[in-house]
């Protein structure tokens, strides 16, 4: 659910105050309930609860003028057994805006509270067990554990950040929470709109006007003249309240938790009539300010920047100069040109493994070092594209890991990579240049989520991701029996296409050790010549074949075979009766398997397993078994012809693998004569 | 249970780097150099690496992370790319290098820092060349040297070279693979080098002594140091009185923790009773959490420390339960050894700092009790997988010694398991499953009973069971006496398709016994150790109503039995009952690489006595 509000302007007819509420109480009172709470009725398997967790943040002014936002956060939680222990590490983050600028804790304590004989014992953490921790470059972390932590210990913590960047608010954790509230003053300043996930209908939303008057500046008398700048304004809060949240589950098949955890994020989106100090100030702090303007503004500032639009202009120039010593395209059409530029990046220039939206190098620096991060490589392609004449886009996306992008906000912050869209009247495709293995055409599967924005002087425009050509994945094997010895001795090919080939390359490289040892796990015991077809051919189908044996099960004078061996997958990973998320499997694909089994002499097959034969709305699924002459054979195939299912789709795809599993793993009998 | 106790040893310790990807015999450690000169109080270590990178499946050479200490003056002097000629290609720049604060599994904060930068280029082979240099005022080493670098990449050159003052005493101790010379230097210095050409680290082997043991390294330790306070090394009671002194005056509660004792101990006069008591009593009111600062991790945080904050990593839980024992008069003994399963064994010729862990030795009347101080689940006085049987250094002052924990006895590791299953011709029906454990079962599920979820219990119970199309029901797991080791699990389970219908046939197979993926006698490099015995004794009942109209047949039983351990399978027929009677024991030891065809035979006819064997049921 999303929604935008234009915060200042609203007109209030009703201030209504929040009511009185159970929560908060204050620091370190703590309540009857509190204490007798044993278990969480909810969730009886909870071994923690956080009992409230309550913040706000409003603006303030620092004595030297400076304006920052004071961001309070007090939380409180029940031990209800050993397992929730964990709760008792907190770590809080601290974000790092440049060299000299970062968040800062200004004020913090914490403190564990257990009841002995009736009596309440507390105990502070100090100052000197609360340790700080440097992640990256873009963040920092306080981190500390609670004193005499025992089953029955409520803790209880609170801190005040300082900031310059509007906190988000996540109402869920990884135990449930029983009261989670955040108050923003919002000042006549500044616009922001806020973006809710996993959130249906707050329990509390209010708005109320502050009594106070604030005022932010300095105004200073000198001889009867005043100077400096300065206003007055009161505080508009809003107050968002969430009781009873469910604690939060990972599931499998989701992109990133943070697509649906229960949160509220708040991003600037105007300003207005500010005094020209605070403008300043703002202007000073760089990245700390993203305004959300419109998708055109944020094109032009992608393209006025230094690190994107410049970027690309200089690498052009330098391009044509590589496209002349080092590329001889004479000769070929524009789609063959695209194609060899394309190749000529992904051999010359290596990822360093960095995934960006600006590029950090210069172009000259990145031309000479050889490598970079996706964001100097893929404009870099972007500009040798466009020196051959070729029409070429950066498009800026957000990764899987980085989350989904809200096409309704124009931040710039939702996205982290940039890949290169190809329009020519002929020809037109996404393509990236970071990872040799992936075809010309294609772009990583770690890029396909949703939508990409084309970054360009015209109109802009968004991309769809999604991949539409179906990843195969076939799987032949021609079996002989050989029932004196037991052993199945079969040729196996494995062929393979778009992404399903990716993984294969990715995961086996060109190495037959790795190939072995997976295809033992398979149940060979035994396998040989092994070869690679089409490794470096990203656009043709890759072969892995090789000669494996296996061993026969011999029951009662009775043959047993496994028609696929182990390969058809052996357990349903979907085991919850519903689904909440989307169930996203990447890339739509299609598997087969076929096996032509010769019967041993003196062996027939009395009775075959039941074939099957399914078309659902997005699925499909099929088993045959078949007699000729002295072979047998057994063909099977399953697609899921989408990379995204709803959740209301989790039954067809559920079913699916439960079909795979029970039908694709049926046994061969070979009756002796 | 957790690692504890973090050795950040000031010396280039190198740890091996185990990365999963793909061995390349063509990417290679060129020449991996370590310069080491003690002077001045201070030891300072230089250490360069000339790699090359043949492909880029080895690009991950080209990452590169140096691990140092706050307090340490580290110093990266050199970082190029070069090609195949030595010619230059490329320098680093500083800004390319990033520092971030260590983290590790299992340590909630520890004050190590991590220099990490990359020097990747994009035609193969190229080549990088790094060095740097760390100064120590304090430390226990001045070599704890391996020539390995990268598990799966060969070294073709590796060179140590030690310049100290002659009259510097030190203790050393190298593998023969080494070429070792020695030569007087000027001015009353001298110099010992080992070099080593074209090694590859040994593979991974299961039953096998860890890598840290097998591996060619090179120990030089001083006899006389400063780390905390001065030391000596020269045999183990000089050292464990080391530990004393660090230690220290940290042994005392606070009063208010000797006012809650008083109280707790209220008319017990048992001694060995009030040891257990308040064995118990700080496993229920304290947390391992290991905060690793200060003396490189070696000094423990004092007893009044986690008399406050009522957490503290095995030092810090030792020193508090020592002065628990110490306030009510019992005498206890700090004993530091090596943690895990397969530990890598102590080197009683070389005393020093070989260990991760610490326990305390409790000398009774009747007995001497061991106690280990990190885990709320753990019974009284039992060392279990993590610490039994091996080398712990007593650190009690003048007597300070080597002594060996008890040894786990098949008895000890007891797993006995009843299967019974009721069931209709289509293998439909229940299970009942008792499982009697000892050993390492028992450490699990007292651990999970008090720190796992009950999904991941019931997950465990799954697999514990061992067998296909089973729906668990309804569990118990039931431990009579915190202090005893000894579980008992009970599960009800509803199971489908439990025989192989083959027409006419009915084929019920055996439930499979942990199987192990040996590798093959000709590829076999490295001895045999098995550090914990095995003991399970099974027994599984199928109750079949409709057998009057079935003929059964059994396969053989089974007997084999060597020096290595012991199978034994029978059948029985008790009216409409099949029994399978079945006993698997391992025994400890250490066997030479000679003595693995043997081994490896045992566990094929294991395996392949189960895979064949099935009763067979035939419609009469």
């Amino acid at each position: 659910m999303r929604k935008t509000i234009s915060l200042i302007f609203l007109i209030l007819t009703t201030t209504s105050l929040l009511s009185a509420q159970e929560y908060p109480l204050e620091y370190g009172v703590i309540s009857d309930t509190e204490w007798n709470l044993e278990t969480y009725e909810k969730d009886p398997d909870a071994g923690a609860v956080v009992l409230f967790d309550i913040g706000s943040s409003f603006y303030e002014t620092k004595k030297n003028g400076d304006i920052f936002i004071r961001f309070k956060k007090r939380r409180r939680v029940k031990i209800l057994d050993e397992t929730g222990f964990t709760s008792s590490e907190v770590t809080i983050p601290m974000y790092i805006f440049n060299e000299k600028k970062s968040e800062e804790v200004v004020e913090f304590q914490a403190t564990s509270y257990q009841k002995i004989d009736g009596k309440v014992v507390s105990k502070q953490v100090e100052a000197e067990s609360v340790f700080e921790e440097t992640i990256d470059e873009n963040w920092k972390v306080k981190k500390f554990t609670f004193p005499d932590v025992q089953v029955g210990s409520v803790l209880e913590y609170s801190y005040i950040l300082e900031t310059t960047q509007l906190p988000d608010w996540v109402f869920q954790s990884n135990i449930p929470t029983i009261h989670s509230e955040y108050k923003v003053g919002m000042v006549p300043f500044f616009e922001y709109v806020f973006i809710t996930q996993g959130i249906d209908t707050f329990d509390v939303q209010t708005v109320h006007e502050d009594k106070i008057w604030k005022k932010i500046g300095q105004l200073k008398s000198y001889s009867g003249q005043n100077m400096g700048e300065a206003a007055t304004y009161r505080d508009l809060i809003y107050t968002y309240v969430l009781k009873d949240v469910e604690a939060f589950k990972d599931e499998s098949y989701i992109t990133s938790v943070n697509d649906y955890i229960a949160k509220i994020d708040f991003q600037l989106s105007n300003i207005y009539n500010v005094p020209t100090f605070v403008s300043e100030q703002y202007q000073s702090l760089g990245q700390a300010t993203v305004f959300m303007t419109t998708w055109p503004k944020m094109i032009e500032d992608f393209l006025a920047a230094d690190v994107f639009g410049k970027y690309l202009k200089t690498s052009e120039g330098l391009a044509r100069k590589l496209l002349n010593s080092e590329l001889n395209l004479d000769g070929l059409s524009k789609a063959q040109q695209a194609k060899a530029i394309i190749n000529y990046v992904k051999r010359n220039f290596k990822w360093n493994g960095e995934t960006e939206k600006l590029a950090t190098l210069k172009p000259k620096e990145f031309i000479s070092q050889k490598q970079g991060d996706s964001a100097e490589i893929n404009l870099f392609l972007t500009a040798m594209l466009r020196a051959a004449g070729i029409n070429a886009q950066p498009v800026i996306i957000s990764t899987r890991d980085h989350g989904k992008i809200k096409t309704n906000y124009p931040f710039q912050h939702f996205f982290n990579n940039v890949i290169t869209l190809i329009d020519e009247p002929d020809f037109s495709y996404l393509t990236d240049g970071t990872d040799p293995l992936i075809a010309y055409n294609r772009i990583p599967p770690e890029c396909i989520n949703e939508n990409g924005l084309i970054v360009n002087d015209g109109e802009g425009g968004w991309v769809n991701l999604q991949s539409k050509s179906l990843s195969l994945n076939n799987k032949l094997f021609s079996i002989s029996i050989d029932p004196e010895s037991l052993v199945a001795t079969a040729g196996v090919t494995i062929q393979s296409s778009e992404y399903n080939a990716y993984t294969y390359k990715s995961a086996y490289g060109k190495n037959e050790e790795t190939v072995k040892k997976e295809m033992l796990e398979n149940g060979f015991s035994d396998v040989s010549q092994i070869r690679f077809i089409n490794y470096e051919k990203n656009t043709k189908p890759y072969v892995i074949a090789f000669k494996a044996t296996a061993e026969l099960e011999e029951v009662g004078g009775k043959l047993i075979l496994s028609p696929f061996f182990k390969f058809p997958i052996a357990e349903n990973d979907l085991t919850s009766e519903e689904r909440k998320y989307p169930i996203d499997v990447v890339f739509a694909e299609t598997k087969s398997f076929k096996s032509q089994i010769n019967i041993p002499e003196g062996y027939a097959i009395k009775k075959l397993p039941e074939g099957l034969d399914i078309k659902g709305e997005s699925t499909a699924i099929k088993l045959n078994y078949q007699i000729a002459g002295k072979q047998l054979i057994v063909e099977g195939s399953y697609s899921l012809k989408k990379a995204v299912f709803q959740p209301s789709e989790y039954g067809e795809v559920k079913n699916l693998m439960n079909q795979i599993v029970e039908k694709f793993n049926q046994e061969i009998i070979f009756d002796p004569l | 249970m957790t690692i504890k106790l973090k050795l950040s040893v000031l010396i280039a310790s190198l740890l091996f780097v185990y990365n999963l990807s793909l061995a390349d015999t063509n990417s290679k450690i060129l020449d991996y150099t370590t310069n080491i000169t003690y002077e001045n109080e201070k030891l300072i270590v230089e250490e360069s690496y000339l790699i090359e990178i043949a492909s880029p499946e080895t690009d991950w050479l080209s990452d590169i992370s140096i691990y140092y200490d706050k307090k340490l003056d580290l110093e990266i002097l050199e970082a190029v790319i070069l090609d195949q000629s030595g010619k230059k290609l490329r320098k680093l720049s500083e800004k390319e290098i990033t520092t971030r604060s260590n983290f590790s599994y299992g340590t909630f904060y520890q004050d190590g820092l991590v220099k990490e930068f990359s020097l990747k280029w994009n035609e193969y082979p190229y080549r990088i060349s790094y060095s740097y240099r760390r100064t120590a005022r304090q430390f226990l080493f001045i070599a704890n040297w391996y020539p390995v670098i990268y598990r799966e990449v060969a070294t073709a050159k590796a060179e140590l070279n030690v310049d100290i003052p002659d009259d510097y005493s030190i203790s050393m101790s190298y593998a023969d693979d080494f070429n070792y010379t020695k030569e007087a230097g000027k001015k009353n210095r001298v110099y010992h080098s080992w070099t080593i050409e074209n090694y590859q680290a040994k593979e991974r082997e299961l039953f096998s002594p860890p890598f840290r043991e097998i591996e060619p390294k090179v120990i030089l330790v001083p006899h006389q140091f400063n780390y905390g306070v001065t030391g000596s090394s020269k045999d183990w009671k000089e050292y464990g009185k080391w530990h004393e002194n660090l230690n220290e005056g940290l042994d005392q509660l606070t009063e208010s923790e000797e006012r809650t004792i008083d109280k707790l101990l209220q008319g017990i006069t048992d001694p060995e009773e009030k040891v257990k008591i308040l064995y118990n009593y700080m496993q229920d009111h304290t947390r391992y959490i290991n905060v690793a600062i200060d003396v490189g991790g070696m000094k423990p945080y004092p007893a009044s420390y986690v008399c406050k904050n009522k957490y503290g990593d095995c030092k810090a839980l030792t020193i508090y339960m020592k002065a628990l024992l110490n306030y009510i008069g019992v005498p206890s003994y700090y004993s530091v050894i090596n943690s895990g399963s397969n530990p890598e064994k102590i080197n009683t010729s070389q005393p020093g700092q070989q260990f991760d862990h610490v326990i305390l030795c409790v000398p009774m009347a009747s007995d001497t009790l061991w106690l280990e101080n990190t885990a709320s689940y753990s019974p009284y006085n039992y060392l279990g997988s993590f610490t039994q049987n091996r080398m712990s250094l007593l650190v009690d002052g003048e007597n300070s010694r080597l002594v060996r924990t008890p040894a786990m006895q098949p008895a000890d590791v007891l797993e006995s398991k009843i299967y019974h299953f009721k069931l209709d011709k289509k293998g439909t029906g229940q299970l009942l499953f008792n499982g009697s454990f000892n050993g390492e079962y028992f450490e699990y599920f007292s651990y999970a009973e008090k720190q796992a979820k009950e999904d991941d219990q019931e997950k465990s119970l799954e697999k514990m069971i061992g067998i296909k199309r089973n729906t668990i029901q309804d569990w118990q797991v039931d431990i009579q006496d915190r202090n005893i080791p000894h579980a008992d699990v009970a599960v009800q389970c509803d199971v489908s398709s439990q025989f192989r219908n083959l027409g006419d046939i009915l084929a019920i197979s055996l439930i499979p016994l942990k199987a192990y993926d040996l590798e093959k006698p000709e590829d076999r490099k490295l001895p045999v150790r098995i550090t914990m015995p095995v003991n399970k004794v099974d027994s599984v009942v199928y109750q079949l109503p409709f057998l009057e109209n079935y003929t059964v047949e059994f396969p053989a039983p089974k007997l084999l039995e060597n020096q290595f351990g012991k199978l034994k399978i029978d059948f029985a027929q008790v009216d409409d009952q099949l029994i399978v009677a079945r006993t698997f024991q391992l025994n400890t030891g250490d066997f030479e690489v000679k003595e693995y065809a043997e081994f490896y035979d045992f566990f094929s006819q294991i395996k392949k006595y189960h895979r064949k064997s099935k009763i067979i049921l035939k419609a009469r």
